[in-house]
């Protein structure tokens, strides 16, 4: 069971995603609420992928992907975006991160996606 | 699920609420020039269209993302913040909160918000994109240099495939060197870009490339082709479709059991989100221990066993330090509710032609949760009138040699075992004659006796029932709260208001509240086969009516207190006991606002701990109760509350 560490500013997203990889097999270690608390918690507790929001207080998704993966070049970071932040995705992805998940989430996709990039399938 | 959903809404409905609060807040910071609230509203807007987007509520997602957009384009400087921009981005906000509270009474986001997102629309002259699109060669056989052709086929249900596929071009570069990319970027962009797209690289491994591939999400299928060239060929050539499948297997076995080693450790969350109801579940059942204990209490010393006494002192110890943390933990910032009031400032302010000035401070002073709540409307009020009565108009202002801007300031602060809301205004301040002359007016006094009080008895008149000092309640101050509510409620909850003014600079207001009001210590007294209980902060002193000190004047009753005439009130009559009349009668005096009063009873049972149940529903209105108790053994017992008991409408 991969480890996921869940990254969003909402409790609300976070509970949806935590049922949606619970359900999906997924064993999840850790939630932070912004950037600051993903990275410490990524250091913490080295889950095998994060879901990482964009939009954050304190520290953006982009600056904490940066940060982690400073720490780890291997991290697996899932950027959790919407439609209308192409853009910034696409710049997530060049500094490293693995995949995205598309808000509204569907469940199934987002529990392939992950499982594509924990190497499941 | 039904049920699921429906847990769902309701944090919905509570998150999106914290994050309007925090979205009003910002529009006054954004307001007052601070920059750093652009981002903020923006970020807002867009996490509340994501949860309503989840949720379904497309009107409510529309609405968030035309806010959005908008803040979008002031971030960007292509709007000016006037604030006429923010009253119209403000009535966005109202919008949402309306389309909020719909949905929490009616689970449907069905508000007409046309006219706003038509507003906001102004903001917005859309660019249109020019769609020409040109013909993409996707049959291009080969390219310079490259010996792999990799076609990828988006599924069709892709989010965002522009995304998907720079992400598998990304992963591609990281095992390969990407030459060229068909579709280019912009040309993905485009609408009509369906998904399939062309790599040509330049790589030593096609095994690599192949799982790379495997490890994208919404990929319906690719295609890798080595192509014939003078560069070291790989011998097989081959197509690999999706049936990958049994590799795929084996690897991802490999991966489980790498991973399965360390998956339990570190398992740490620092906060947790408790439903406000169940603490209050806690808070009851701590308080119905605390009752137990004192029954244990009561049967160990009435049989005399030691042992048991010891085991209940022990058991007090948990019981006292459970009871504080609970109460610790239904603490609440104070700023949950001041959080609200920048913004009601700033519209009224507007609304009336006034220049305000809003300062805030000690937010992190903290509440019990009850005490919070109650305290809302109250100071919501308190707040208005400052705006609308206290704070005169810019005109008026600078007549009077002051600056044109008011300055209103709500400060909250711990002073011992009382926390302290203190309202101040610097504007014209009380004008004691005119209350006088309304309190005369409106009977709430008698010249004679208006003569007779000081000013600060007389400023406090304005918490009397029934006064008002604008003839006609403005929509603004006039919302069914009064100031005689304000005080009421404060002193419900075991606390007090103060006011001090001084003509033409000004009004402060100070409340003083308790911390906590869940439990009390109480007197619990008897009349006849009835027990009522008296908080014991309102209660001064006891003693046996007798002959000598009990004097009835014009049918009025009296109790006489060290040469004093108390004005005395038999609980027999007032609640209308018949059985049991004792020989000997006993007097409580109580206290309220300063005023000495003597409630009769038959006896004194004794001094407890109460924990009080709130009366709800229709019996919430009655008068003389703040609440029920339950004993030790079981009973039921009201618990007195002397404001309502002896106020308004002065049952004597």
């Amino acid at each position: 069971m991969p480890k996921v560490l869940i990254v969003d500013d909402t409790a609300f997203m976070r509970k949806l995603l935590r049922n949606i990889l619970f359900s999906g097999g997924f064993d999840i270690v850790g939630e932070a609420e912004n950037g600051k608390q993903a990275v410490e918690l990524y250091k913490q507790l080295k889950p095998d992928i994060v879901t990482m929001d964009i939009v954050m207080p304190e520290m953006n998704g982009i600056e904490a992907l940066k940060e982690i993966k400073k720490m780890d070049p291997n991290a697996k970071v899932v950027m959790c975006t919407a439609v209308g932040q192409e853009q910034m995705v696409k710049a997530a992805i060049k500094l490293g991160a693995r995949g995205y998940i598309v808000k509204p989430f569907q469940a199934p996709k987002v529990i392939e996606e992950l499982k594509k990039v924990a190497g499941l399938s | 699920m039904e049920s699921d959903m429906e847990e769902y809404r309701q944090e919905f409905i509570q998150e999106a609420r914290e994050y309007l609060d925090l979205m009003n807040q910002n529009f006054i910071k954004l307001e007052n020039g601070d920059l750093n609230a652009i981002n903020e509203i923006f970020r807002v807007a867009h996490t509340i269209k994501g949860m309503a987007g989840f949720m379904g509520y497309k009107n409510l997602e529309e609405l968030c993302h035309k806010l959005e957009s908008a803040m979008g384009r002031v971030r960007d400087g292509e709007i000016e913040i006037t604030s006429d921009v923010v009253d119209v981005m403000l009535k966005a906000v109202d919008a949402i909160e309306e389309t909020i509270n719909k949905i929490e009474e009616e689970n449907s986001d069905d508000v007409d918000v046309s006219e706003i997102i038509n507003a906001l629309g102004e903001f917005m002259q859309e660019g249109k994109d020019e769609k020409e699109m040109k013909e993409v060669d996707l049959s291009k056989e080969s390219f310079e240099g490259a010996n792999v052709r990799v076609d990828v086929y988006l599924s069709e249900d892709c989010i965002m495939k522009s995304v998907r596929a720079a992400l598998v071009v990304e992963n591609l570069s990281e095992v390969s060197e990407i030459l060229t990319v068909i579709p280019d970027e912009n040309d993905m962009e485009k609408e009509d870009f369906d998904g399939h797209f062309v790599v040509f690289i330049k790589t030593s491994d096609i095994n690599k490339i192949e799982e790379v591939m495997s490890k994208v999400a919404e990929v319906d299928k690719f295609e890798i082709s080595p192509l014939e060239q003078k560069s070291e060929d790989k011998a097989e050539q081959k197509e690999v479709e999706t049936e990958v499948e049994n590799k795929e297997k084996d690897r991802s076995k490999v991966v489980k059991d790498g991973v399965k080693k360390d998956v339990k450790k570190d398992k740490k969350l620092e906060s947790i989100r408790v439903n406000i109801a169940q603490l209050d579940t806690i808070m009851n059942l701590v308080g119905e221990l605390v009752i137990s204990k004192g029954r244990l209490l009561q049967i160990a010393s009435e049989y005399d066993i030691p042992e048991l006494k010891e085991a209940v002192s022990i058991m007090d110890k948990s019981i006292t330090s459970l009871q504080d943390e609970v109460m610790q933990i239904r603490m609440v910032k104070v700023e949950r509710i001041f959080n609200k009031f920048p913004r009601m400032v700033r519209d009224l302010a507007r609304k009336l032609g006034k220049k305000v000035e809003f300062v805030m401070e000690g937010l992190d002073t903290e509440l019990d949760r009850t005490v919070l709540d109650e305290i809302s409307d109250p100071l919501v009020h308190l707040v208005r009138n400052a705006v609308d009565h206290g704070i005169e108009t810019p005109e008026e202002r600078v007549a009077a040699g002051k600056s044109e801007t008011g300055r209103i300031r709500l400060a909250a602060w711990r002073e011992k075992n009382n926390i302290i809301i203190e309202l101040e205004d610097d504007g014209k301040g009380l004008d004691v004659e005119k209350i006088k002359q309304k309190a005369i007016e409106r009977g709430i006094v008698t010249q004679t006796e208006a003569d007779s009080m000081s000013e600060d008895e007389l400023k406090m008149l304005i918490f009397a029932p029934g006064f008002s000092t604008k003839d006609n309640a403005t929509e603004i101050s006039g919302r069914g709260v009064g100031m005689d509510v304000v005080k009421t409620t404060v002193e419900r909850l075991g606390g007090s208001v103060r006011i001090s003014s001084k003509r033409g600079e000004g009004t402060r207001i100070r409340i003083h509240l308790p911390p906590t009001v869940a439990i009390i210590k109480s007197l619990l007294v008897k009349v006849g086969d009835e027990t009522y209980a008296i908080p014991i902060s309102s209660v001064v002193e006891a003693l046996y009516v007798t002959d000598e000190n009990w004097k009835v004047i014009h049918g009025n009753p009296f109790l006489i207190v060290r040469g004093k005439l108390v004005p005395a009130f038999k609980l027999r009559e007032l609640f209308n006991v018949v059985n049991g009349k004792p020989e000997r009668e006993v007097g409580i005096i109580v206290e309220k606002e300063s005023e000495k009063y003597a409630l009769i009873a038959d006896t004194i049972a004794e001094q407890q701990e109460i924990v009080i149940k709130p009366l709800t529903g229709y019996l919430a209105k009655i008068k003389g109760f703040s609440g029920v108790t339950i004993l030790g053994d079981g009973r039921v017992v009201p618990i007195i509350d002397i404001s309502s008991l002896l106020g308004g409408d002065r049952l004597a």
